[in-house]
């Protein structure tokens, strides 16, 4: 919704203002509004300079080749750069096949070579440690991108692929969590100070548990996750969902122990280990229904319970037990997350 | 399915399979083809604003947990397959076209301006790559909107949520940046830049 959102807001016309230098550069720039381009900035050029950093160099294309240009795989060209950079060359023309076509070691400053060399109807990207530049006609051109840049790309590549998503549910759990434990709980308890509970949820708490998790995991995974995604001919409805190199995965997000009212003034819900059972069971499904929409293409269902009990007693899952005959091979697609615990702070 | 349907779906689908071999997409997956297509149909209208839009005569999507999803495209996918067109990969669901050309229909306009078109939206999506498409779905308004209220049925043309949200992404940029209006930008060029934005927002980790 956060797209659309801000589209819609003024903030978006200062947002455009700040950036209308790039804006007009891309938008007036012939060389950017050639098809190939962009696709070989960001699919090739840019991959580069994420895996040579270390490395300056210059990569050249004549505007004519650039306009027919037929792309290589990626990985067959960076073997061809990489084999040129390991010869110590740092000037390299390419066709429109992708091919090198010239290369040397350039022994002056590269920079302004590129202004040089791209005066004769040539692109030559320079790929530094800082990011590319790019020149045509003889000088530097921008508005490649107008709304992110080599950092953002960069920051990107650190974030972690869908395998590594036990790791993140853990920093979650031990690093971020107790940052923000308070936002789950009421502190406003004065018509319930005579309550025997010392942990108490805000009104339905898992709508909160449920927006911080998927955040927090948007920004640290590669992937995004989908909220309130509601599965195919069925009432049933999932928290988070994925899909990643065309594998599906889910969360579906629950808690334990009391909330309070709308009102504030009684105790509302109170989960214990048969809610538990219950969840665990809309989780099994969940599976079941799509396991048989997307066939071998559902890859898993993560369920994550944040506990805020007093006690935090062991959930006896009774080797799912209470899970129905006809259901139990999809436990095998159930990975359960240790629960994250999580307590009230209360002011002496 | 009407064998004019089947065979404009086949153009499509072909299209797609040329272009995205150009951009060296090996083996497409159904859910991707049926993205492209939902793509190709929902932002037609913003870049052709006074024709009718051609695809939803062909293209019924709703609303499925796997993006948007239409039969046809199953039924032309089954016709392809089975008059030997393309392979499927039973591992990995991926689709390959084995080279030959789809017979040749009487060529119409729409037909012709299809095939511009597909090419328009593919080359945009090579921009970021086939591994970013779900994320530009999810994100798209018109798809989102109808996921969240549960409605099946997406609407294709002029007036979807997807054209309302350009039409506001245009307006701001001829508000903010007054040159812009004087040299008179393409509207192809504002969805490169309406997808550039979408991009950096799925590039910080932003909510969709």
């Amino acid at each position: 919704m956060l797209v659309r959102m801000f589209i819609e807001s003024p903030e978006f016309d200062n947002f455009i203002k700040d950036r209308s230098d790039s804006i007009m550069g891309q938008v007036t720039t012939d060389i950017i509004n050639i098809s190939q381009f962009k696709i070989l900035k960001f699919q090739y050029i840019d991959k580069l300079w994420a895996s040579i950093k270390e490395r300056v160099f210059i990569l050249c294309i004549s505007k004519e080749n650039l306009e027919k240009l037929k792309f290589k795989e990626y990985q067959e060209f960076f073997k061809l750069i990489d084999a040129e950079l390991n010869k110590c060359n740092n000037k390299i023309l390419v066709n429109d096949n992708m091919e090198i076509i010239h290369c040397e070691k350039f022994l002056y400053d590269l920079k302004f070579h590129s202004q040089h060399v791209s005066s004769n109807n040539y692109c030559v990207f320079y790929i530094n440690e800082d990011g590319v530049c790019i020149f045509n006609n003889g000088t530097e051109i921008y508005g490649a991108n107008v709304f992110f840049d080599e950092k953002d790309l960069a920051m990107y590549s650190k974030r972690k692929s869908i395998g590594e998503i036990r790791d993140i549910l853990e920093l979650y759990k031990n690093q971020y969590l107790p940052t923000v434990n308070d936002i789950f709980f009421e502190n406003n308890l004065e018509a319930l100070k005579d309550t025997k509970y010392s942990n108490i949820l805000k009104n339905k708490p898992e709508k909160i548990m449920k927006e911080n998790l998927i955040k927090y995991l948007n920004k640290n995974l590669k992937h995004s996750f989908t909220a309130n995604v509601p599965i195919t001919n069925s009432t049933q409805v999932i928290d988070a969902f994925t899909e990643v190199d065309g594998e599906i995965y889910f969360i579906n997000i629950s808690w334990l122990g009391v909330s309070i009212s709308e009102c504030l003034t009684m105790i509302a819900e109170k989960h214990n280990e048969e809610h538990m059972k219950k969840f665990i069971s809309n989780a099994i499904e969940a599976i079941e229904k799509l396991v048989k929409i997307n066939g071998e293409n559902f890859k898993c269902g993560y369920i994550v319970t944040f506990d805020a009990r007093d006690s935090k007693a062991v959930i006896n899952l009774e080797d799912y037990g209470f899970i129905n005959e006809d259901q139990k091979m999809y436990i095998d697609f159930l990975v359960r997350i240790d629960e994250f615990k999580i307590a009230q702070k209360h002011i002496a | 399915m009407q064998n004019q349907t089947l065979y404009r779906i086949n153009d499509d689908i072909s299209s797609i399979f040329k272009n995205a071999s150009d951009l060296k997409w090996n083996g497409i997956r159904e859910n991707t083809l049926s993205r492209i297509l939902y793509l190709s149909s929902v932002l037609y209208n913003f870049v052709y604003e006074d024709k009718d839009n051609p695809f939803s005569k062909d293209y019924n999507f709703s609303t499925d947990i796997r993006g948007p999803y239409c039969d046809s495209l199953e039924a032309s996918l089954a016709f392809l397959l089975s008059n030997e067109y393309i392979t499927k990969d039973e591992e990995t669901g991926l689709y390959e076209w084995i080279g030959r050309q789809v017979a040749e229909q009487n060529e119409t306009s729409d037909s012709l301006s299809k095939r511009d078109w597909i090419k328009i939206v593919i080359y945009i999506l090579g921009i970021y790559g086939e591994e970013k498409i779900y994320d530009f779905v999810y994100r798209d308004p018109e798809y989102e909107d109808k996921l969240q209220t549960n409605v099946p049925e997406i609407n294709l043309d002029k007036g979807n949520e997807t054209f309302n949200v350009l039409i506001q992404f245009r307006n701001a940029f001829e508000k903010s940046i007054a040159d812009l209006k004087k040299i008179k930008v393409e509207p192809k060029k504002y969805l490169e830049l309406y997808f550039e934005y979408v991009f950096s927002t799925i590039l910080k980790g932003e909510e969709a």
